[in-house]
């Protein structure tokens, strides 16, 4: 079976785990890559308008501090999976060249090289880890379709902040958090449901420890995706557009009653 | 021994960008808030019977903000019972009364540009369903709420068979007057209506979400301080959606868009009547906007 990784950077550490793995994955081939260009100003400018200072500040936590121990606390994220999996590099570009995987960087995933690229390898699937949203005419050549890890359960909470978004409105527990695996389509997260897993709150957690938390089970169920199709055993019900949501980016008041929910929360949980 | 010692400069920059991730100083908005309500008072209002209502706009608006009442206009008479002026009660302020509020503007800015000519803006939406004079009729019935409530209903059925939801924001710009009316179907809609107006809203959630500030944008012909205001009025048709269907999917972007009114033009002086009507309408939506977070996000 073969796949194609969409990375939104060149130093996603959730892509180099995504790629790593398919590669070691028997009966799975690592057909290509395709990044985003770093420098692409219409992109930046549209994502800080979209993000505003908490693009700037992510990029610096991102770029400058690399990732902070003590955010996440003892959580195990993105960039310990990479470490645990000894990939030896930061760069997809670098991983690469070194297992002779086909890499490119395009604009941006939808504009025509990317989607030429993709035609020309005729994958089976697609793991998207990020970079916005999917355009038909990509989902057209990607085989079955592309598989992406939302950081939230559909179809209830479909768009952004949705890890914070159950906590302002009290459905942490009738709804629960947690990561949802889905084929993607022409809407916001409103393709088909492959898989839903529940992240728990645990005591103490502050939201960089939650959302770390996320980070192994987008992954885990990204591959768990793979293999069921490669074993021909994946299921995906489609959603009901009436069922869900969708949710965007959080004013700064509004987070910090996120924020100030998750506290109350985390304090009660008993584990 | 600690303080001695220099904070780092990760830690420093940490700093800087948390607070400008917290956004627009509140309090500086509530002193702008302030300015324009004391601007208000200068308002002609379009009848003497309208300007008790306007003053207790203007004091029930800063009441709810925390700032001082505003002087009132020079030729106001000590006010009688709120409600013997056929003004909502003061328990309602200022959630009704700003409502009342945007009642008025219909009135005041009718001689200018307001209802009597967005009929031929709005009649190439309703894709020729209408006459020309029942839209204007229909506008004139929905927006100034003239007729009973029972008449207003069928006004606004007849509107909205007319108006597909898709066709409220379309690329050409709005047309002057949708804001109040949007308004109004929230107000009023039930059944059906309320549906219709539930779906129109999630259009305009989505719209002023994902265009930000080129959101909201009206037609050519509409001059830019009339424009002003109708965004202002749809900061409030937001919040009358959140307080509806207490979704605060709806508070949060209206929070987004009281915000940008303040970089954009909150902080210039008033050059129009529309100007002043604009700084009101966005000192009414930062008071709702307090009330509907203590209510919906305590």
């Amino acid at each position: 079976m073969r796949v194609i990784v969409l990375a939104p950077i060149v130093t996603s550490p959730f892509a180099l785990a995504v790629a790593e793995l398919v590669r070691r994955e028997p009966g799975v081939e690592l057909a290509g890559i395709v990044v985003r260009e770093h420098l692409n100003l219409a992109r930046l400018r549209s994502e800080l308008r979209r993000d505003g200072v908490r693009l700037v500040r992510k990029a610096w936590r991102k770029l400058v501090l690399g990732r902070a121990p003590s955010d996440a606390g003892d959580e195990r994220g993105f960039h310990d999976v990479v470490r645990e999996l000894a990939i030896g590099t930061r760069s997809l570009v670098e991983w690469a060249r070194r297992h002779g995987v086909d890499c490119r960087k395009t604009p941006e995933h939808n504009h025509p090289e990317a989607i030429a690229f993709v035609r020309e390898c005729r994958p089976d699937v697609v793991a998207f880890t990020g970079g916005g949203l999917v355009r038909k005419p990509l989902l057209e050549v990607s085989g079955r379709g592309v598989f992406n890890s939302h950081m939230g359960v559909l179809p209830r909470y479909r768009g952004m902040d949705v890890v914070e978004w159950p906590l302002l409105e009290r459905r942490e527990e009738s709804v629960g958090l947690g990561v949802t695996l889905h084929f993607m389509d022409p809407g916001v997260d409103t393709g088909p449901v492959v898989a839903v897993r529940r992240v728990p709150i645990r005591r103490g957690d502050t939201m960089e420890r939650l959302r770390t938390r996320f980070e192994p089970v987008m992954l885990e169920l990204m591959l768990e995706g793979i293999r069921g199709l490669r074993d021909g055993r994946l299921e995906a019900a489609p959603q009901e557009r009436s069922a869900g949501r969708q949710y965007f980016v959080l004013h700064p008041r509004l987070y910090e009653r996120a924020r100030a929910r998750l506290a109350v929360v985390a304090a009660a949980s008993s584990s | 021994m600690r303080r001695l010692l220099p904070r780092s400069l990760g830690a420093a920059v940490e700093d800087w960008l948390g607070r400008l991730e917290r956004g627009v100083d509140e309090a500086s908005q509530r002193r702008e808030a302030g300015r324009w309500l004391r601007a208000a008072g200068s308002l002609a209002a379009p009848s003497p019977e309208a300007v008790p209502a306007l003053e207790r706009v203007r004091a029930a608006i800063a009441a709810s903000l925390g700032l001082d009442p505003p002087s009132p206009q020079p030729d106001f008479a000590a006010p009688g019972p709120l409600e013997a002026a056929g003004a909502p009660s003061r328990e309602d302020a200022p959630r009704a009364l700003v409502l009342h509020l945007a009642a008025l503007p219909c009135a005041v800015s009718a001689p200018d540009r307001g209802v009597d000519s967005a009929a031929p803006a709005w009649w190439p939406l309703a894709g020729g369903a209408l006459a020309p004079e029942q839209t204007l009729a229909l506008l004139a019935d929905a927006c100034l709420g003239a007729t009973p409530r029972a008449g207003r209903a069928r006004a606004l059925q007849t509107l909205a068979s007319a108006l597909a939801p898709n066709r409220w924001f379309p690329r050409e710009g709005l047309a002057p007057g949708a804001a109040n009316l949007l308004r109004t179907f929230v107000a009023d809609g039930e059944g059906a209506l309320a549906s219709y107006a539930a779906e129109v809203c999630e259009r305009l959630l989505r719209h002023v979400e994902v265009q930000r500030e080129r959101a909201l944008r009206p037609r050519g012909e509409v001059a830019p301080d009339a424009g002003r205001l109708e965004q202002v009025r749809f900061t409030l048709a937001l919040l009358d959606a959140a307080e509806r269907w207490c979704d605060l999917r709806f508070l949060n972007a209206a929070l987004k868009r009281s915000d940008l009114h303040h970089e954009q033009w909150v902080r210039r002086r008033a050059r129009s009547r529309h100007d002043l009507l604009a700084g009101l309408h966005w000192a009414a939506a930062l008071a709702r906007q307090e009330e509907l977070l203590r209510e919906l996000a305590p």
